[in-house]
């Protein structure tokens, strides 16, 4: 169990109480703060193990709290959008969050994107392990050792990936797209394969995460190649493919 | 509306025939009063030169002095010594009244009198067709008809132009549209029309806003505390560690309250979402609704026809995309999980149609009207559906200001077909 705590960032004062007692009951420690600004403060004096946060605040909204929160906190964020607001959740991804739950939601689900992210930001190579290997990808395993693949080097153990001497800053989900696609350079990896590897869950129908996630690192990719090469490469109806220089 | 039917003619032949009769018969009046003075002019003329060459042969004497020359053209005068006591001419019978009287004094120095009658205008109706077909009437006739054009194109046309514009507002579904500022700033009756028009748009564009606004007020704030009752339930099934029947029930109620408010709010909202003007292959949204299909129903066979691959539109992925979602979902709702669906896409001229198609049993012709009604459902609705869909779709290709059409394919099943302009 993680000790560092996961903070809740919601407005709705008792719906943060019911979720925190909730979380306490699985063995997680909880802090709630209820507007962007007490988040800001917080973060200044701790770092927690996750944030969940509420698009919809008074106040600086939750997607403005993103904007503040990247590149500075590293922290892995879950964000909670309204039913029915596609542009958040693809603004909110494309601003660095993780992963995305809609709101209302049952806990049950609220536990197990937790856990996901928990696992995949802390413990990577012990639980590539566990997760789900699908049996016609042998090679499917996340890796240890540092790869370099078409200029790019990504250490999986620090955590840390680089074109030449630049760094390239991802969030871990990010991070963990590259990575798969960089042990797998060259074979094109499915939707729901890529899903599973880098935000540990099944893949949802009308579920854009993983593309957001694909586009920023294609975009990133191509900024630091300085290069109008399209690094990643979509199969159409297949999935993505890590393309190698020649 | 028939040709005739129209203002414009009705006002057209009013004004031009009566204006027509009006000036004609000024013109034909005038013209005989004129004409009659005339001739009396020239009878008189006519009289006193024959009575004075008359007389002149009764002084010298001569016999045949009656038979004046003229010939027969001769007028018939009565002669009368100066007092009018002794007739000179001696005609049995006075002259038929009226008669034109004047007094002539020959060279003589001798007075006379003398009475001619005046003719009877047994040419009037003559002289009437003449005028009629006259180069006069032919120009009265194209004056009052230009005069009738004229006045009705001013009132007709600023009328078909309003009338052009509340179309507008009906067609293009948009009630931000406003009379043209030529229309509404005239200080007539259509001016006035046209602003009480505008009026009238306000009101009921918002009207409708505020009844969208209240609708996605109202959800969002159902949303909370159908959040924290999730969280309760969640909290208690956690102290229950069992599933307990009642609890499942309670979360089953609360996703279907869930999704009631999404679609509500995604309806509420559609039309609102800004239509991005970026190219996308059709193809590519093809395949985003097939995978999305394939995780929901992965039994279900789902095909795609798309003669070319790399056909685009210009604008509004996610518009399209949204109605072809909520086209999908009404048929994994309706039809069994076996049921085949087609999306057939194919260019127009000037469109681009898109055919989903599902092989199920179709729709009751009377519900088909109302498909795209808000909260209309089948019979056999399932228990997760709200019948506001189609609605979103609607307004998603409102939005593209295309057209989405709803019918039964001849040969079985649903068929919805929609038309994007291409311009």
């Amino acid at each position: 169990m993680p000790t560092k705590p996961i903070l809740l960032v919601d407005d709705d004062i008792e719906l943060c109480a019911l979720l925190a007692d909730y979380l306490r009951h699985e063995g997680y420690a909880v802090d709630s703060v209820y507007t962007a600004e007490a988040a800001l403060q917080w973060l200044e004096q701790d770092t927690p193990a996750l944030m969940v946060l509420d698009v919809m605040m008074p106040g600086q909204s939750g997607l403005e709290l993103l904007q503040q929160l990247r590149p500075r906190w590293q922290v892995p964020v879950l964000m909670l959008t309204g039913r029915g607001e596609a542009i958040d959740r693809i603004l909110g991804l494309e601003m660095g969050a993780d992963d995305y739950l809609a709101k209302p939601c049952n806990p049950r689900e609220l536990l197990a994107r937790i856990r996901a992210i928990l696992r995949r930001s802390t413990d990577l190579p012990a639980v590539a392990g566990q997760a789900e290997i699908p049996a016609d990808t042998p090679d499917g395993v996340f890796p240890r050792r540092p790869l370099v693949v078409s200029g790019i080097y990504l250490d999986p153990g620090m955590r840390e990936a680089r074109v030449g001497d630049q760094p390239l800053v991802l969030t871990s989900a990010e991070f963990n797209v590259l990575a798969y696609l960089m042990q797998h350079a060259g074979q094109v990896l499915g939707k729901a394969e890529l899903t599973r590897w880098v935000l540990h869950r099944e893949l949802g129908a009308y579920d854009r995460a993983l593309d957001v996630h694909v586009s920023r690192v294609r975009q990133k990719l191509a900024q630091a190649l300085g290069s109008e090469r399209d690094w990643i490469k979509t199969v159409r109806g297949q999935g993505y493919q890590l393309v190698r220089s020649e | 509306m028939r040709v005739y039917q129209g203002l414009y003619w009705k006002m057209f032949l009013v004004i031009w025939l009566v204006s027509l009769a009006g000036m004609s018969s000024v013109y034909l009046l005038l013209n005989s009063r004129l004409d009659s003075a005339h001739k009396l002019e020239v009878l008189e003329a006519r009289a006193q030169g024959q009575a004075r060459l008359m007389l002149e042969r009764y002084e010298q004497q001569d016999p045949e002095w009656k038979r004046a020359d003229g010939g027969r053209h001769r007028l018939r005068i009565w002669l009368y010594s100066a007092d009018g006591a002794e007739q000179l001419t001696h005609w049995r019978r006075p002259p038929p009244e009226p008669t034109l009287d004047f007094e002539l004094t020959t060279a003589s120095g001798r007075v006379y009198q003398a009475r001619v009658p005046l003719p009877r205008d047994e040419r009037h109706a003559e002289h009437l067709l003449e005028r009629l077909f006259s180069l006069q009437m032919v120009l009265i006739l194209l004056v009052s008809a230009l005069s009738g054009g004229v006045l009705s194109a001013l009132v007709v046309r600023p009328i078909r132009r309003l009338s052009d514009h509340v179309r507008d507002l009906h067609e293009h579904r948009d009630l931000s549209l406003r009379a043209d500022r030529r229309l509404s700033a005239r200080r007539d009756e259509i001016g006035e029309l046209t602003r009480e028009f505008d009026r009238m748009a306000d009101y009921v564009e918002q009207t409708l806003s505020a009844r969208q606004q209240l609708l996605q007020d109202v959800s969002h704030e159902l949303r909370a505390p159908l959040a924290r009752l999730q969280a309760a339930a969640g909290l208690l099934e956690q102290r229950l560690t069992r599933d307990d029947p009642l609890l499942q029930r309670i979360e089953r109620e609360c996703d279907r309250l869930n999704s009631l408010i999404g679609e509500i709010l995604a309806y509420s909202r559609a039309g609102q979402q800004a239509v991005t003007d970026e190219s996308f292959t059709l193809q590519g949204v093809a395949d985003e609704l097939m995978a999305d299909l394939r995780l929901r129903q992965p039994e279900r066979p789902f095909s795609v026809q798309l003669e070319d691959e790399g056909l685009c539109y210009p604008r509004g992925r996610s518009q399209l995309l949204c109605a072809l979602q909520n086209g999908i979902e009404n048929a994994v709702r309706h039809t069994d999980p076996g049921v085949a669906l087609t999306l057939s896409i194919r260019r127009l001229a000037d469109a681009v149609e898109l055919r989903l198609r599902d092989y199920g049993p179709g729709v009751a012709p009377d519900l088909l009207t109302q498909l795209f009604t808000p909260f209309v459902r089948g019979q056999a609705a399932s228990a997760d559906g709200f019948g506001l869909g189609m609605s979103i779709a609607l307004n998603a290709i409102d939005q593209l200001g295309g057209q989405v059409d709803a019918h039964n394919h001849p040969q079985g099943g649903l068929e919805l077909i929609i038309r994007l302009p291409l311009d």
